[in-house]
């Protein structure tokens, strides 16, 4: 054998062993074996999917392995989780630093992550035990929910009962109102007029949550299966984070002092009504009565349209608004032209269309005006009569028709006859206000159109 | 008046199955003795040095080229796939992680022990046939040399020795390969290659699987030495020994290489650092 | 004088071909002892029976009086250290080179520097007339140079007991004689003992002190080349007669 075979078989053998060593340093080197490092510890109720050698990363930077895992004695324990962490992100690993499991990618490895502490907590101690989130889990976000309805139930009930005890406030004093001032200033019909509406309004909201339309109406009726929900999810012991989020965001929401401003607005202004009723009765001798309850009632005029405002807003809010979506409308006070003649107006509704032209109804007065005649009286019974076979639980909508003069003359005067309309029907038949809407059309023709919407 | 002969009965059906079957078994059984002597005699004094550095040239020094090449080929044909695989996910940047655990895994021992099984296995069976059929192991014999200690052992230690060398050198030739076809494409750089490559193993990844190639020498070095060392009829004999060490020892190897890899697996549990 | 090889009962078969049967014969140290016989008659297994290589069936074998029936490879080599045997193919190894096949056992077995053995073995291929070819390698060269490197190396260790088998097989009749001629310079000068197997009949005469016919298995005569002219069986006296066998 000559030396040269000996030589090569020494470089081929000693090159081949230091492949293999570098192999071996490059993966201990990766596995953090050579780098100095120190020990932590975190406990985990489940631990999906990490093991023995699983990585380690701190703040996203490959930081260790997991080096042993020791099982729980008991059901009631927690998984331990030993790690070795590399003494390089030691600074950034505090004792508030939580260890949560983590996925590398979409199809990755499960890892440890452990977030950066912050510099105000003290570093972790070699050995020492860091905070721990649990995994995600669907059935814990159920039950954050199943939380949130509790919550927003309690409210309701808060709630519900101040509304109540307004509107039957608002009643008595529009009540002993009405019967006070039988010829009062327009003020006073203004005030009627928003009373009502206030009281329609509330009236409405509440059907609307007891019927179980709108988001809470839904949480109202959707009891049950919360419930059952809380049945299935019976292993969560504590509220996370994120339930108190969620429960927060529905406490600081506007539903609730919306409600209550709505409340105690009703009751102040209802006091004031009341107040000025009685004054009015008190002082009903005395010369400088008109004048101060002018302007009282002006006073209360205004409040009770703010107050209208308020709770027409209420209809709207996220929480009530499913109930008024399903009716079809929200205001039919409000409701314009151009709205009315939209297709989407009374969709999924039958119409019941009743034509009665002008000479039917209506008489001139000696200013002019246009009243009701008896015998449009008479017709407007038999109309009635007629729509109140069909199911009441649709808008009545009443349009008035001028052909005469500009258009704003023809627009006032339709309106001023349905208004007409509208008011005989109201008292004479005991509708709800809230479901009798008037509309001023224009066309080439004199009349009243009642159309009654059902299904 | 017809002459009565006494020929011997046919053999029955059952007799002749027997005898088919017996000859396998009884060469095989041959294979084991053969292999349990050239453990003993590997142990055994005066070790032949010379012999062995000789054999280890032979089998180690002179498949360094060929495995080079390959696992340069190998390689660079993995990481094609892989990529072409990993691509869809959007995950290239797992590409030397992929490649490197197919290649240290398993395809970096396979394909050696195949290569050498190839190259070596063909070499000793010739070698040593042909050694037979001239009478050059009588004579070694007649010279007082243990012919088996000399001839055998020396091979079946170089074999051993040789393969996890040999596995080293295809696993980084291929993941050379590997990167020269990643580079290509991508322009991945070296240091990140290597980096990830062996971001995501562990030692039980690199050691076990180089190690049981030893296995595979062992069964490249004994087949072949034990079909070379007995061959018998000239010419033929010798290129009948060469092929079947190949075949043989190619089989045996992929064979075996299934009970190493459950035998790793249950001594090296996934995850096991 | 004691013998040198003994052979007592010997059996010898190949699976269901007996080759030798109950054979018993002996070599006196020093003595030259030429077997003859027809081609598969069983001659070269009786010199690797001799050798060891091959194991007898049956009987006992004894070197300078040494028993190596049942005896493993390890336990042969002190007693294969006094023999030489030269193959009739020669089988020199083909890895190594003509000089090198020569110096192996002498590497092996000896302790001394790598130039004397060197010079050893040159001094040993000067001897069968190769000196010139020490760096050839055995596929170079010819039968005759073959034979008589395969000689030389059989000569290395200076062994007691040399087994020959067909010397003269396929070269001319002038190579032939001058491997006899070593043969016999080797007997006389070194008291070596001499097995040969041959069908060279004028060879056989040179060589031989004693002589032994093989037929089917049977050591059917035995005695001096005189003895065996005019033996009873036929076919030896045929063979005897003819110049040239073979």
């Amino acid at each position: 054998m000559e030396t040269t075979k000996k030589l090569i078989v020494g470089i081929f053998v000693g090159a081949c062993l230091l492949l293999f060593g570098i192999g071996l340093f490059l993966i201990g080197n990766n596995i953090q074996l050579f780098t100095k490092s120190f020990d932590a510890y975190t406990d985990f109720a489940k631990i999906t999917g990490i093991q023995n050698g699983s990585k380690v990363r701190v703040a996203g930077m490959d930081a260790g392995t997991v080096t042993r895992i020791d099982v729980p004695a008991r059901p009631e324990d927690k998984f331990r989780v030993h790690l070795r962490i590399v003494e390089k992100l030691h600074p950034i690993v505090r004792q508030d630093s939580i260890a949560s499991i983590q996925t590398d990618g979409l199809l990755g490895n499960k890892f440890l992550q452990i977030d950066a502490g912050t510099s105000s907590a003290q570093l972790a101690q070699n050995g020492a035990r860091l905070p721990s989130t649990e995994p995600f889990d669907w059935g814990d976000l159920i039950d954050q929910v199943n939380g949130v309805v509790k919550k927003v139930n309690v409210i309701l009930e808060e709630v519900k009962a101040p509304v109540l005890l307004a509107v039957a406030q608002i009643e008595a004093a529009a009540h002993s109102a009405d019967k006070l001032i039988k010829h009062a200033t327009p003020e006073v019909n203004g005030i009627l007029a928003s009373a009502n509406k206030i009281s329609a309004n509330l009236n409405e909201i509440i059907d609307g949550v007891q019927e179980g339309q709108g988001a809470v109406g839904a949480l109202f009726k959707d009891k049950e299966m919360a419930a059952s929900l809380h049945r299935s999810v019976d292993n969560v012991q504590e509220a996370t984070v994120d339930v108190k989020k969620v429960v927060k965001k529905v406490e600081d929401s506007d539903i609730v002092p919306e409600v209550q401003k709505a409340v105690k607005n009703l009751q102040h202004i209802t006091a004031q009504v009341k107040d000025a009723v009685e004054k009015f009765q008190s002082d009903a001798g005395e010369g400088g009565v008109g004048e101060n309850l002018q302007r009282t009632l002006a006073d209360a005029h205004e409040a009770m349209s703010d107050l209208s405002d308020n709770t027409e807003a209420l209809k709207h809010n996220f929480f009530f608004r499913g109930f008024f979506k399903r009716r079809g409308f929200y205001d039919l006070g409000a409701l314009t032209a151009p709205e009315y003649q939209k297709p989407s107006f009374g969709k999924g509704f039958k119409k019941h269309p009743i034509w009665l032209t002008t000479t039917e109804l209506f008489q001139t007065d000696a200013k002019g005006l246009e009243t009701l005649s008896p015998a449009g009286k008479t017709k407007l019974d038999a109309a009635m009569t007629e729509i109140l076979q069909l199911p009441r639980n649709g808008p009545l909508m009443i349009e008035g028709y001028s052909g005469t003069g500009v258009p704003s003359q023809q627009y006032l005067t339709g309106r001023r006859r349905a208004a007409r309309v509208q008011m005989y029907l109201i008292e004479r038949f005991h509708l709800r206000p809230a479901y009798v809407g008037i509309i001023a059309l224009s066309a080439a023709k004199e009349g009243v159109g009642i159309v009654s919407y059902y299904k | 008046m017809p002459i009565a002969t006494t020929q011997p009965p046919p053999p029955s059906v059952l007799q002749s199955f027997m005898e088919s079957i017996a000859a396998p078994i009884e060469w095989f059984g041959g294979l084991c003795l053969f292999a349990a002597q050239a453990i003993r005699e590997c142990f055994q004094r005066p070790f032949e040095w010379t012999e062995i550095l000789r054999q280890t040239y032979q089998i180690g020094w002179q498949s360094a080229p060929l495995i080079v090449l390959s696992g340069l080929a190998v390689g660079s044909v993995l990481s094609m796939h892989t990529r072409a695989t990993l691509e869809r996910f959007g995950a290239e940047s797992m590409i030397p992680t992929a490649l490197a655990f197919a290649l240290v895994k398993e395809t970096g021992p396979l394909v050696t022990g195949l290569l050498i099984s190839g190259r070596v296995g063909a070499g000793i069976g010739a070698e040593l046939g042909g050694m037979r059929v001239t009478e050059q192991i009588d004579a070694l014999e007649s010279l007082a040399v243990n012919s088996f200690h000399y001839l055998v052992a020396t091979r079946v230690l170089a074999c051993v020795v040789a393969l996890p060398l040999l596995t080293v050198l295809m696993n980084f030739s291929g993941l050379l390969g590997g990167f020269f076809a990643e580079a290509t494409i991508s322009g991945m750089s070296f240091p990140y290659y290597f980096h990830a490559a062996f971001g995501s193993l562990a030692f039980s990844d690199f050691i076990p699987p180089t190690a049981k190639t030893m296995v595979f020498g062992f069964l490249i070095g004994t087949t072949s030495a034990y079909l070379g060392y007995n061959a018998s009829g000239g010419a033929e004999g010798v290129g009948r020994a060469s092929t079947q060490s190949v075949v043989l020892s190619s089989i045996f190897l992929i064979v075996v290489n299934v009970v190493l890899v459950k035998f790793i697996a249950f001594l090296f549990p996934v995850g096991g650092a | 004088m004691s013998d040198a090889i003994t052979f007592n009962g010997v059996s010898k078969s190949f699976g269901p071909r007996e080759v030798l049967k109950d054979i018993s014969f002996a070599v006196p140290t020093g003595g030259a002892y030429v077997l003859l016989g027809r081609s598969g008659s069983g001659k070269s297994v009786t010199l690797k029976l001799i050798c060891g290589l091959l194991k007898a069936d049956a009987g006992a074998i004894l070197v300078n009086g040494d028993d190596i029936t049942g005896r493993d490879s390890n336990a042969l080599a002190p007693i294969r250290k006094h023999i030489g045997f030269l193959f009739q193919s020669a089988a020199l190894f083909d890895s190594l080179s003509v000089g090198e096949n020569v110096a192996f056992p002498l590497r092996r077995h000896t302790n001394k520097p790598d130039g004397e053995i060197r010079d050893q073995a040159t001094a040993i291929l000067e001897k069968v007339g190769l000196a010139k070819e020490f760096q050839t390698m055995p596929g170079a060269l010819s039968g005759g140079m073959r034979k008589r490197a395969g000689l030389a190396r059989a000569l290395a260790m200076e062994p007691a007991i040399l087994l020959i088998d067909e010397p003269s097989a396929g070269l001319d009749p002038i190579t032939s004689n001058e491997i006899d001629q070593l043969l016999i310079d080797l007997h006389t000068n070194q008291h070596a003992t001499l097995v040969v197997v041959t069908h060279n009949i004028p060879s056989a005469r040179r060589l031989a002190t004693r002589l032994g016919f093989l037929d089917d298995g049977h050591l059917i005569a035995e005695g001096t080349p005189e003895e065996l002219a005019h033996s009873e069986h036929d076919i030896v006296r045929e063979f005897m007669k003819s110049q040239q066998a073979g």
